[in-house]
This record gives structure tokens, sequence and C-alpha cells, in this order.
């Protein structure tokens, strides 16, 4: 019994130390030809950041605290190149961020994109890298508003590199870091056309009362399982007959998105809003119309009360 | 069976993609063109052919109680040398057929030729066997491959492997007439299915008729 345990085992012993020298020999011969061809794939790409560039080495990066840098190549007498990969909404982003020696980015090629077709995807568009190219290594970026996860980690990852950067070639003064753009203001809806929401609760106080009143935002329109309404508190001077403020209770919209509404500029537009005047109209924020939406029907509920 | 029979067998009686519905995740998964069918069937044909031969030639010597781990090793072995060879010389085939090469391994055509065929037959007749289930395996692939490239893209198209030389192409249907869906999976179930449907028909219609001759 022992000796037939044995008389397998060293079969499969022999037959896999042959397997393994088989793998090794044919291993030894591709390797070279392997690496040599991801960096012929890698080259058509850092040609298109430095045109000019006659001939491209890699460089070691050794001193990267992010650990987002992947390689490096250096253009001679051109510039560095950084393969960076971050991580976006769904999946890793790779690209290729090129720095003249001056400190200019010269070029931004996404390599691997995975994320929401029309969202994320918009970092690879004009609309994005245009935005990029021709600042320096010391200038802020700023994300794409409505697609803030994929252009923020695109913006961090070109931030790792222009670290390694500015310290490889002594330039001081910071990267500039990630900028977050102001709210872009959208199409304005009209508060009297809209339905309105449902008010909550009230509460007088002399000439001002305080509403606590919902409007259904993106989720309740679009029939998500156990969407809520956003509900807001607005008060309303009913002497004056002008809107006092309007402010967050609880957003129930999708995070990230819905949530943009929050900002100064869009909630100054109601302060002082006359509620009898049948033009008055809002600015909604673009990227997040539901949701602004859904704060002009509590609104709508509010004066209808 | 003579060595002609035992060739032929893998083409429609015993194809292994039609007949006996071995090995079709892969093809399920990558006939979307003819290029891919075409070097992912000759890294299995390749495969399939050394492993059966080795097979065969250690069937006497190898203890019956571990046949299967010894399979297992001999097969393995031979998909990642496959595997190295596509990456260093055929990059753009590697990238198309991704993580369906080292998929061969768990490919049943080849463990099971080499459980019911080659470890019971010499090493001539299973080298025999492994060409002729490998062609039938990659006219299958092609078959399907030809249809939902030309339904989905309107383009045949096949190009050099190693130098991405692009050797025919042809539109057989107007841009404006493709049917997207045969891209994708459903296209390539309706397809296999059809298909298998066919080659049923064409294996029982001799039997039938035999009986109705008694």
């Amino acid at each position: 019994m022992f000796k037939k345990a044995l008389h397998f085992a060293l079969f499969l012993a022999i037959i896999s130390t042959l397997a393994g020298g088989a793998l090794a020999f044919v291993n030894s011969l591709t390797a070279p030809i392997i690496a040599e061809s991801a960096i012929a794939a890698e080259k058509a790409n850092l040609q298109i950041i430095f045109p000019t560039a006659n001939s491209f080495a890699p460089m070691e990066v050794k001193d990267d605290e992010s650990g987002l840098i992947k390689a490096a190549y250096t253009a001679e007498g051109v510039g560095i190149a950084y393969k960076v990969e971050v991580l976006g909404y769904a999946a890793p982003i790779t690209f290729l961020i090129g720095f003249a020696d001056d400190g200019k980015i010269v070029g931004l090629s996404i390599l691997d994109l995975k994320d929401t077709q029309g969202i994320g995807t918009r970092v690879n568009t004009p609309e994005f890298i245009d935005g990029v190219v021709g600042k320096t290594t010391s200038d802020g970026i700023a994300t794409l508003s409505g697609a803030t996860v994929s252009s923020g980690a695109v913006v961090k990852g070109i931030d790792a590199a222009k670290v390694h950067f500015n310290e490889l070639k002594g330039i001081e003064g910071g990267t500039g870091g990630v900028v977050i753009p102001p709210i872009q203001l959208g199409d304005p809806i009209k508060v009297f056309t809209t339905t309105a929401g449902a008010v909550v609760s009230r509460t007088v106080d002399g000439d001002v009362t305080t509403f606590i009143a919902s409007g259904n935002g993106y989720q309740v329109v679009e029939g998500y399982e156990g969407a809520k309404a956003n509900v807001y508190e607005i008060k309303i001077n009913t002497s004056t007959s002008k809107v006092v403020s309007v402010k967050f209770v609880e957003m129930n919209d999708t995070k990230g998105i819905g949530d943009k509404i929050d900002a100064e500029e869009f909630w100054a537009q109601f302060i002082g809003l006359d509620i009898t005047n049948q033009d008055s109209s809002i600015d909604t924020v673009s990227g997040a119309t539901y949701t602004s939406q859904s704060v002009v029907k509590a609104l709508r509920a509010a004066i209808d009360d | 069976m003579n060595r002609l029979d035992n060739f032929k067998a893998g083409f429609i009686r015993e194809n292994p993609v039609f007949a006996l519905y071995l090995g079709l995740c892969s093809v399920l998964a990558i006939s979307t063109s003819l290029n891919n069918a075409v070097g992912m069937g000759a890294a299995v044909i390749a495969v399939l052919v050394l492993s059966n031969v080795i097979i065969a030639a250690m069937r006497k010597i190898t203890p019956d109680e571990i046949r299967i781990p010894v399979y297992i090793v001999v097969i393995a072995t031979l998909v990642k040398i496959a595997e190295l060879l596509i990456q260093a010389y055929a990059t753009e085939l590697y990238v198309a057929l991704g993580v369906f090469i080292p998929l061969i391994v768990v490919n049943c055509i080849i463990l099971g030729r080499a459980e019911a065929f080659a470890s019971k037959n010499t090493i001539l007749d299973s080298a025999i066997d492994g060409i002729g289930m490998g062609l039938g395996y990659t006219l299958g692939l092609i078959l399907i491959s030809v249809i939902r490239q030309v339904l989905s893209s309107g383009v045949l198209n096949f190009s050099n492997p190693f130098t991405q030389q692009m050797i025919f192409e042809v539109r057989l249907i107007p841009q404006n007439f493709v049917i997207a869906m045969f891209s994708q999976p459903t296209g390539a179930f309706l397809t296999f299915a059809l298909i298998a449907a066919g080659v049923e028909y064409l294996r029982t219609r001799p039997a039938k008729k035999a009986k109705e001759v008694k």
C-alpha cells in the first residue's frame, strides 16, 4: 500500500518536473519577445504624446508615495511620460500623461476606460483633455461636473505624476491639486408650472412661516423601489410674500448627483423670491435636474398651502 | 474502425461541437470573427494532437488511479506553452482570445479525447484522432464565426495573425442592414442552436432510412 502511494507520488513528481522544465524553457525563449512587444505597443501611444521624440527609454520610479504610477518613460530631450492607473467609477482607468521638460503638460492619452458610457467616458473627450493639455505641472486641474468620480480619479492620478515630476525637476509651488468646478446652472423652470409636492408640516412664527415640504426627486420619478421624496425646509415671509430661505432636510436621490444642488449659488436663487409673481423661475443645477425640480415642487406645495 | 473512419469521425458523426457538445464555452464566447476562430482552432489542434500523442505514449506506464492528474499536468503544460507562444508571436490574437487561451486547459474536448481515446490507443491513432477532432472543432468554430461575423458586421475578413496584414476583406451586407445582436451572446446561442439542429438531422437521417428499408 505504502509502496503504491510512493510510486504514484514519484510518478506525478517526475511528470511535474518535466512539465516545469518544458515551461521554463519556453518561457526563457518567449519572455524577451513578450517584453519587447509590450514596449512596442506603448511606443505608439508615447509617439502621439511626444511626436518629435526619436527614442524612448523606460525610467524607474522609486519614490511614488501614491502607488498610482505604473511606469514612466523618458523621451530623450523632450520630456517624461507617466503611465498611471487609478480606480475609476467602475474599473481601473489607465492613462499616459506627458510632461515637457519645462513642466508643461503636452499630452494625455486614455488607454483603458470602462466607466459608464456617456458619463465616465467624458474624460476621454476633448472636453476634459483640452482642459488638461497646455497647463503646467503647477496648475490645478478641474474635474468634470457630472463625471466627478471618473474625472476626479484621473486628476488624482495626474497629480501623483506631477508630484514625482516636480520633485525630479526641482519645480516648486505644488501641483495645484484637484479643483472642483463651480456648479453649472442649467435650464430655468417656472415655479408655477410644476406639479406641487406635499407639505409635511408648518409652523408659524410671526410673519415667517416655516414649511417642511417634500418633492419627488429622480428616484421617485423613475420608480425606484423604496424611493422616497426629497424633503426641504422652506421659510416664507407671509407679510411680504417673499421666500426667506430653502434648505435640505433629507436628500433621497442618488448620492454624488442629487446632492450637487446643495450649493450656495443654487439656494441663493430662492432668497427673496416673490411668491405672488407667476413668472418666477429657478435655474436647475445641470447634471441634477430632477433633484432641482424636486425643490421647486416642494416650494410650490408650500406656496399653495 | 480503420484510420480514415477514425479521422473523419470528428467532422460530422462525432463532431465535438455539434454532436458531442464539447468545448462549447469557448465556442460561444470567441466565435465573433474568422480570425479568432482560426487562431483558437489552431491552438486547440496543436494542444489536442500533442496531448493525445504524449498521453498515448505514456499509457502503459501511467498508473490507472492517478491518470487524471497526470493528464491535467500534461494538458496544462501544453496550453501554457501555447499561450506563451501566442503572446510572443501573435499579440493581437492573444488580446482577442484573452482568457479563453488558458481555458483550453479545461476544454472538455482535450481531456475527453485523452480519457476516451488516447489512453487506449496507439500513438499514431491518437495523433490522427487529435487532428480529426481538432479539425472538427475548428470547422464548427469557423462555421459559427463566419455566420456571426457576416450578420453582425456585414464584413468578412481575415488577417495574418503574425503581421496584422489583411489577407482579404469583403463586404457582404451593406452597413445599414447588419444585425448587431449576432455579436452578442444571444447571437452565439441562436446560431449554435440552429446549426446543431441541422447537424442532428444529418446524423440521424441515414439511420431512419436504414430502418425504412428493413
